[in-house]
């Protein structure tokens, strides 16, 4: 096992740290119905990303994984994209997803590991994951606890109602100009370290798992982290054991838990209130 | 803070709120034109008139969410939209996930000084009749009633100078809108809270609301004044 922890320590470090703002900004992005804005994003991401690899490749930079300068495309391609997602409607986010989608697999395709480089982009290779994520996704980490003591308060009720939010005097232009660029930067960094599939599942899926349990939205900012930890730890323990790749068994995981949790938390007003809301959304 | 409509929105020394020459809509055509009223510390105006004809917007654009097409909103000078308590139509909050009443009651601190108003928590909730057992409830699971009385508080806990209610009372029973509203005038008369609501229930508004401002063909018409 100490050898593993040796060769895997780092990666296996990096997603369960990375877990924490990823399922916590999930939160924010299931309960503002933004979900396909955020795969949108995530596509553009890794779409920066490809664009990074490929002019990395024609400068003669070789094989680039961990290379800085993919992460800082991910990182314009995840801004670029949600900045398009985030203004617009649902259509213009299924656009963004399609081109950089394709956008994604044409760059690199004929760089020397290009189908290596877009499985790991799109399907996530977790053993990438160098120190210096660590300490960046720690930091991030931090940052955000410390974003969301503060304004606990404020961001559940610009989550839950922006408009009263907006008569309360919050600036609420401003605060998702804030939310969206915090969102975009921690989604392209996970995207160029981990690949679209583990983050996309960790932004969305513990949210929705334990927005199935809670009784009270509060509680969720607790639960979604612990569940998205709890994913991680076990879906490293079940890679490690089946020798099959983390990233997807996390994913795989929490996957499953999430019809699970429906089933344990469904009640009988749910369909209901369903129903009262199609009906009043028209 | 509410950009756009504090371009249009002024202070003054007096402690009263005065609409001048104020043009309200989302488009051109106005729906509403040439508003010129004042309204005292300590008022409660009901806002009357057809469906569509701009009484929800006219509360909106009081509340700076809807910037006004021209005019003015000149507020007394100590007024701040901290001040400011306002209850949406219930049929505009839908919480994507489970949120107790009193999670919904809470969420009226945002922006203040949250230890202060705390303290305001339980007394607004028993302002609007939520008791304990009441305020553990799902939003999700409750009556429009309920969820109806739960953003009232959520509006009462900030301490407002001004609170605009729209339909605010529509699924609450007689004895529970009585209890409100009796609260409310008390709150008028004891600490000068202005009150400008949206209310289809004639008897509610000629029994607790000495000023009415009727809204038809576009313009308003001011009766109580």
């Amino acid at each position: 096992m100490s050898e593993y922890l040796e060769l895997f320590g780092i990666a296996w470090l990096t997603l369960i740290i990375a877990a924490i703002p990823l399922s916590l900004l999930g939160i924010l992005v299931v309960a503002r119905n933004q979900v396909i804005l955020a795969i949108a994003a995530s596509q553009s991401a890794a779409c920066g990303a490809a664009l990074a690899m490929l002019l990395i490749g024609a400068l003669g930079g070789g094989h680039i994984h961990g290379d800085l300068r993919i992460h800082l495309g991910a990182m314009l391609g995840g801004l670029i994209g949600t900045a398009i997602a985030w203004t617009g409607t649902h259509e213009r986010a299924a656009w963004l997803f399609a081109a950089a989608g394709a956008g994604t697999i044409l760059f690199i395709s004929h760089s020397p590991y290009g189908m290596h480089d877009v499985l790991a982009l799109q399907h996530s290779n977790a053993m990438i994951a160098t120190t210096r994520d660590v300490v960046l996704f720690a930091l991030i980490t931090i940052t955000l606890l410390f974003f969301l003591k503060r304004w606990n308060t404020e961001l559940r009720l610009l989550a839950i109602d922006p408009i009263h939010a907006h008569s309360c005097g919050m600036d609420v232009s401003r605060w998702n100009l804030v939310l969206g660029a915090i969102i975009g930067l921690v989604l392209s960094l996970a995207v160029s370290v981990f690949g679209l599939l583990y983050a996309f599942a960790c932004l969305i899926l513990p949210s929705l798992i334990g927005g199935s349990l809670i009784k009270s939205f509060k509680s969720l900012l607790w639960l979604a982290p612990v569940i998205s930890i709890g994913a991680t730890i076990l879906g490293i323990v079940l890679g490690h054991t089946f020798d099959i790749a983390p990233g997807q068994s996390i994913t795989a995981l929490l996957a499953f838990v999430y019809p699970l949790a429906c089933v344990i938390g469904w009640q009988p007003s749910d369909s209901k209130t369903s129903l009262d809301q199609a009906e009043r959304s028209g | 803070m509410n950009d756009e409509a504090s371009s249009q929105v002024s202070v003054q020394t007096e402690r009263e709120w005065k609409l001048e020459s104020l043009e309200i809509g989302f488009t051109t055509p106005p729906l509403i034109t040439n508003i010129n009223c004042s309204i005292q510390m300590g008022d409660m105006v009901a806002i009357t008139g057809a469906n569509g004809c701009g009484k929800s917007c006219l509360l909106k654009t009081l509340a700076g969410i809807n910037p006004a097409i021209s005019g003015f909103i000149h507020s007394p000078s100590d007024f701040s939209y901290n001040q400011l308590g306002v209850v949406p139509q219930v049929t505009e909050i839908f919480p994507r996930f489970r949120i107790s009443l009193q999670e919904m009651v809470e969420l009226g601190v945002a922006n203040t000084n949250e230890k202060k108003q705390q303290s305001h928590i339980k007394d607004a909730m028993d302002a609007v009749g939520l008791n304990n057992k009441l305020a553990k409830q799902a939003w999700q699971r409750s009556s429009g009633g309920e969820r109806q009385r739960t953003l009232i508080a959520r509006a009462l806990v900030r301490e407002p100078q001004v609170v605009l209610l729209d339909e605010a009372t529509s699924h609450i029973d007689q004895d529970g809108t009585k209890l409100l509203m009796e609260y409310l005038r008390a709150l008028c008369d004891n600490k000068k809270l202005v009150v400008l609501a949206v209310n289809h229930d004639a008897e509610i508004n000629d029994k607790y609301f000495p000023k009415h401002i009727h809204i038809s063909n576009r313009s308003i018409e001011l009766s109580g004044w």
